[in-house]
């Protein structure tokens, strides 16, 4: 059905809440309540939008002389995926209550211009519109880490923001290419998706097309070895910026390869795909294997979100029903878990001060409730049956091994090793000797009632998946035919 | 008559008002404000008299067509803002008298005769008038040595590019023995005196675009002026002298595709040298003159692919440009203690702190230059990638592209130092507040950069209409 204005406020209301944050900057205790109180209403409101019959569709003409349009889509994929941005974006308020004392009010927007932006990247069915939100994306979270990180903030914002506009600039290069391309072909000048994909260009030009579009998508994911930015930039943002980070922005780098690069490039990607599938399981590997190595809990948990990526990159390259539903399943969760363990490292960081794993141990005598929480955390992330990841997981494998039996093997040995350093991890912070005679206070009333909505939602959706795959399926089928 | 006199209006009015502006400084020399309202109203008034320019088929010196009427209209406002920016920077620093008003209103005016000539003697008088008000506002702080130093600078090789362009124009001339700008070209033949000629014509003019190599001067120049003028000369005078180049190239001339590899050339040499110039200079105001040689190079890009679609994405490109180095500069200068224009990056370091309004607008404008969404400068970029990949430019759009990269670098240097904790050893400088006129500067920049970016139709459809109506 067609929702004007409705998708446009999804998108926008956030970045009016901005100017209200904005507005607010003076008063601290007043800009933090009206920021809680708005991203509440914001996920009401897209809550609302997805109780709708979808898809919701709004189009307009934007830029009539380049043929770019102003067209939105809600169908159940980037639904789902919105109303966990909105979702999340209550809670990085929340998180950022006690952590974040200075320039409240440009810190508020920064993050609903995160929102927006990602929620725009989301909802775009216009390749231009599309391009716009996505490079947009880049600024207010290089603000979040250069402004509000920790000690390296500087150079992990550069590293952050360089690495991003190198693949947007060739994806801007080669869209402009493909746009011309499409034209010359069928006459018509259009940055439509739906057109695009009806009459895909050439095969010969595909396969350059598909690589730069791979490699903004392939830096945002992040596939390895394009992530070197991502531990950087997670250790240095402050706690929302890493939620963020990892539950949002990583997001919106799966989801446009789904969305845009495979679609648009059929011939090449049904050509090439293993070297997609192959990047993806061998990430997970790679990236389970450094995890080890690390003693730094807040990058732990940044390795551990690029081996889970790696996964995801493996179920969309391998292109069937099961896998896309378990990658699209999967980025749900891994938000989830990956997005609360941030914040749980993050509320230790704001006791301790430091975030070297040797520096904890036996935190469950002095922080039960803590330890609780982190331990559901960490076993869904290392897949444990009944919680969110498993389900995601094991569609696709099982999807996975018909076409792929090799990379299948390759990621299941990779779950093992993410199985081992969640293990590990568990056992040197909640278990074990502690390494201090300092005690360390439990769990505020505050911060248990952020991790408990994450909490119900990650045993919900491993209880009850179908709750997500009923709304994507749809949408999905619609994709691979 | 009436047709004649619209499409002269625009210059009639700059010239009335420079005179204006001249007489009551005589009769009373230290009444700023009123040299500002003469100058802010004439710029304004000559902005609006250019939208209402009617073609005249029947005098050959000026188009007074779409192009005209785009370039009038773009360069007036161009000088509009800049008077805007330059209001309580001048009467602070001391400068406020009615030459500079003056000098400016007359500068304005040689920039709208060199985008809207159409014969060689009009455009080399246009240039005169251009470069010798030049000349002067870049020394405008009379008592500091470095403007100074930069105005010698600039007469020097601006003096030097002029005879160029007038030996080149004698040389076309005596190709073609015509005085028609597109006549002449398109008689020149390629050989000899009319190839030689556009050679001398477009080393001088790309020496007043700043085109590598020709663009030494720029970071002395840009450094030295006060930064207004320095908005002035990176916004307008650039973008006049573009105008002028775009002409020439549209007339697609056998002279004219004869020096396009040597154009593809200076292009590539642009992109390339105005990137790494820029990426290490601790001097923000150099920073940002190496920047617009960048952005030279990239509205060049444009230019080559005049033939296949025609002069419009070149023209959006010169109107980002004009919006973007005007704000940057603008707000450079707003952000300047008295004594000494802030020039080190790491000069502006907590601006962002204590100076949110301005300094915002500032990191916009950073923000537009390095093609950010939704800015301008992003439009800009999709624009002129469109025209260059349809003519076959694929080369030079990857050489942009991977500049463009590079480019951010230097961009997040500045971004970074606005919004850094302040230096606790030394103290923020004590700022002027920019006064009514600088904050409406500042408003509508930030309105044109991100408005534009949003909706650029406006522009497109004017620069689309100057296709449609010049041969």
């Amino acid at each position: 059905m067609n929702a004007c204005p409705l998708l446009s406020a999804v998108t926008f209301l956030p970045l009016a809440f901005a100017l209200g944050a904005l507005l607010l900057g003076k008063r601290p205790d007043a800009c933090r309540k009206f920021s809680l109180a708005a991203a509440l209403f914001h996920l009401g409101f897209t809550a609302w939008a997805m109780a709708l019959p979808l898809p919701l569709i709004e189009d307009a003409a934007w830029i009539p002389a380049l043929g770019a349009r102003y067209a939105l889509e809600m169908d159940g994929v980037s639904g789902v995926l919105s109303l966990m941005t909105s979702f999340l974006t209550v809670i990085a308020v929340l998180v950022s209550w006690k952590e974040i004392g200075e320039k409240v009010g440009a810190y508020h927007a920064l993050i609903f211009g995160v929102a927006t932006t990602a929620l725009g990247v989301f909802l775009a069915r216009d390749l231009l519109l599309f391009l716009v939100f996505w490079e947009a994306q880049l600024v207010p979270m290089f603000f979040i880490i250069a402004v509000w990180g920790h000690e390296e903030k500087r150079r992990a914002a550069f590293k952050f923001f360089l690495f991003s506009i190198a693949g947007g600039l060739f994806m801007l290069l080669a869209a402009v290419w493909l746009y011309l391309a499409h034209g010359a072909m069928t006459g018509t000048y259009t940055f439509s998706l739906a057109a695009l994909m009806a009459s895909p260009v050439a095969p010969a030009a595909q396969g350059w097309l598909l690589a730069a579009f791979l490699l903004a998508f392939a830096i945002k994911t992040p596939i390895v070895p394009l992530h070197t930015w991502l531990p950087d930039a997670h250790t240095q943002a402050p706690t929302a910026g890493s939620l963020l980070l990892a539950g949002v922005l990583l997001k919106t780098g799966s989801y446009a390869l789904a969305r845009w690069a495979i679609p648009l490039f059929p011939q090449a990607s049904a050509q090439y795909w293993w070297v997609l599938a192959a990047l993806g399981a061998g990430g997970l590997v790679y990236a389970s294997w450094v995890a080890f190595a690390q003693t730094d809990a807040k990058r732990l948990v940044a390795y551990s979100s690029v081996g889970h990526m790696g996964l995801v990159v493996l179920g969309l390259a391998v292109w069937k029903t099961a896998t896309l539903e378990g990658a699209v399943l999967l980025m749900v969760n891994h938000a989830l878990t990956t997005g609360a363990l941030f914040v749980m490292v993050g509320m230790l960081g704001e006791r301790a001060h430091t975030r070297e794993m040797a520096r904890f141990g036996g935190l469950w005598k002095s922080m039960p409730t803590f330890s609780g929480f982190f331990l559901l955390f960490a076993m869904a992330s290392a897949g444990l049956p009944g919680l969110g990841n498993f389900v995601s997981e094991m569609l696709i494998l099982l999807g996975s091994y018909g076409t792929a039996p090799l990379g299948a093997a390759l990621a299941f040995g990779g779950l093992v090793l993410t199985l081992a350093y969640v293990l590990r991890l568990v056992q040197a912070m909640l278990f074990g000797e502690s390494a201090t005679d300092h005690a360390y206070r439990d769990l505020t009333p505050r911060e248990a009632l952020i991790l408990a909505p994450l909490a119900a939602c990650v045993v919900v959706l491993g209880v009850a998946p179908w709750m997500i795959l009923d709304l994507i399926r749809g949408p999905l089928k619609a994709l691979l035919a | 008559m009436n047709a004649l006199l619209t499409s002269y209006l625009p210059m009639l009015i700059l010239g009335l008002g420079a005179l204006a502006v001249f007489v009551c400084g005589a009769l009373s020399p230290t009444r700023g404000t009123l040299f500002r309202s003469i100058a802010l109203l004439a710029s304004g008034a000559a902005c609006l008299s250019a939208l209402a320019m009617v073609p005249d088929a029947t005098q050959t010196l000026v188009d007074a067509g779409p192009y005209a009427r785009f370039f009038t209209a773009l360069l007036c406002g161009v000088a509009f803002v800049c008077l805007l920016f330059a209001g309580e920077y001048a009467r602070l620093r001391g400068f406020e008298r009615d030459e500079f008003h003056a000098l400016i209103l007359l500068a304005t005016l040689g920039m709208v005769m060199l985008a809207v000539s159409t014969d060689w003697i009009m455009f080399a008088i246009a240039l005169e008038i251009l470069s010798l008000s030049l000349y002067v506002l870049i020394a405008s702080r009379r008592e500091k040595s470095l403007p100074l130093e930069a105005a010698i600078k600039y007469f020097v090789l601006g003096a030097v590019a002029s005879s160029m362009v007038f030996f080149g124009i004698a040389l076309v001339y005596a190709a073609s023995g015509s005085m028609d700008l597109a006549a002449s070209l398109v008689k020149s033949g390629t050989q000899g005196t009319g190839l030689l000629g556009m050679a001398f014509i477009l080393i001088g003019l790309g020496f007043k675009l700043s085109l590598a190599p020709m663009h030494l001067w720029t970071p002395d120049v840009y450094q030295g002026a006060p930064a207004p003028v320095a908005a002035f000369l990176s916004g307008g005078a650039k973008v006049a002298a573009f105008a002028a180049l775009l002409r020439l190239a549209m007339t697609q001339s056998p002279v004219w595709t004869a020096v396009e590899p040597a154009l593809w050339a200076l292009t590539a040499l642009s992109l390339v040298g105005g990137t790494l110039g820029a990426l290490t200079q601790p001097s923000a105001k150099r920073m940002l003159a190496y920047s617009s040689v960048t952005h030279v190079g990239f509205m060049v890009l444009a230019l080559l692919a005049v033939g296949t679609a025609g002069p419009g994405p070149a023209m959006f490109a010169a109107a980002a440009l004009a919006v973007m180095d005007v704000a940057v500069f603008g707000c450079l200068g707003l952000l300047s203690p008295i004594d000494q224009d802030a020039d080190l990056v790491d000069g502006l370091r907590g601006l962002g702190r204590s100076q949110p309004g301005v300094a915002g607008v500032l990191a916009l404008s950073l923000l537009t230059l390095g093609g950010l969404p939704p800015t301008i400068g992003f439009m800009s970029k999709l624009v002129v990638f469109k025209a260059a990949l349809a003519a076959g430019y694929l080369w030079l759009s990857v050489i942009a592209v991977a500049m463009a990269i590079v480019g951010v670098f230097y961009i997040l240097r500045v971004l970074a130092a606005l919004y850094a904790e302040p230096d606790e050893n030394a103290p923020l400088p004590v700022l002027a507040a920019p006064g009514a006129s600088g904050w409406l500067a500042v408003a509508i920049s930030a309105l044109l950069m991100i408005g534009l970016g949003v909706a650029p139709m406006p522009v497109l459809d004017a620069a689309a209409l100057a296709f449609k109506t010049i041969p």
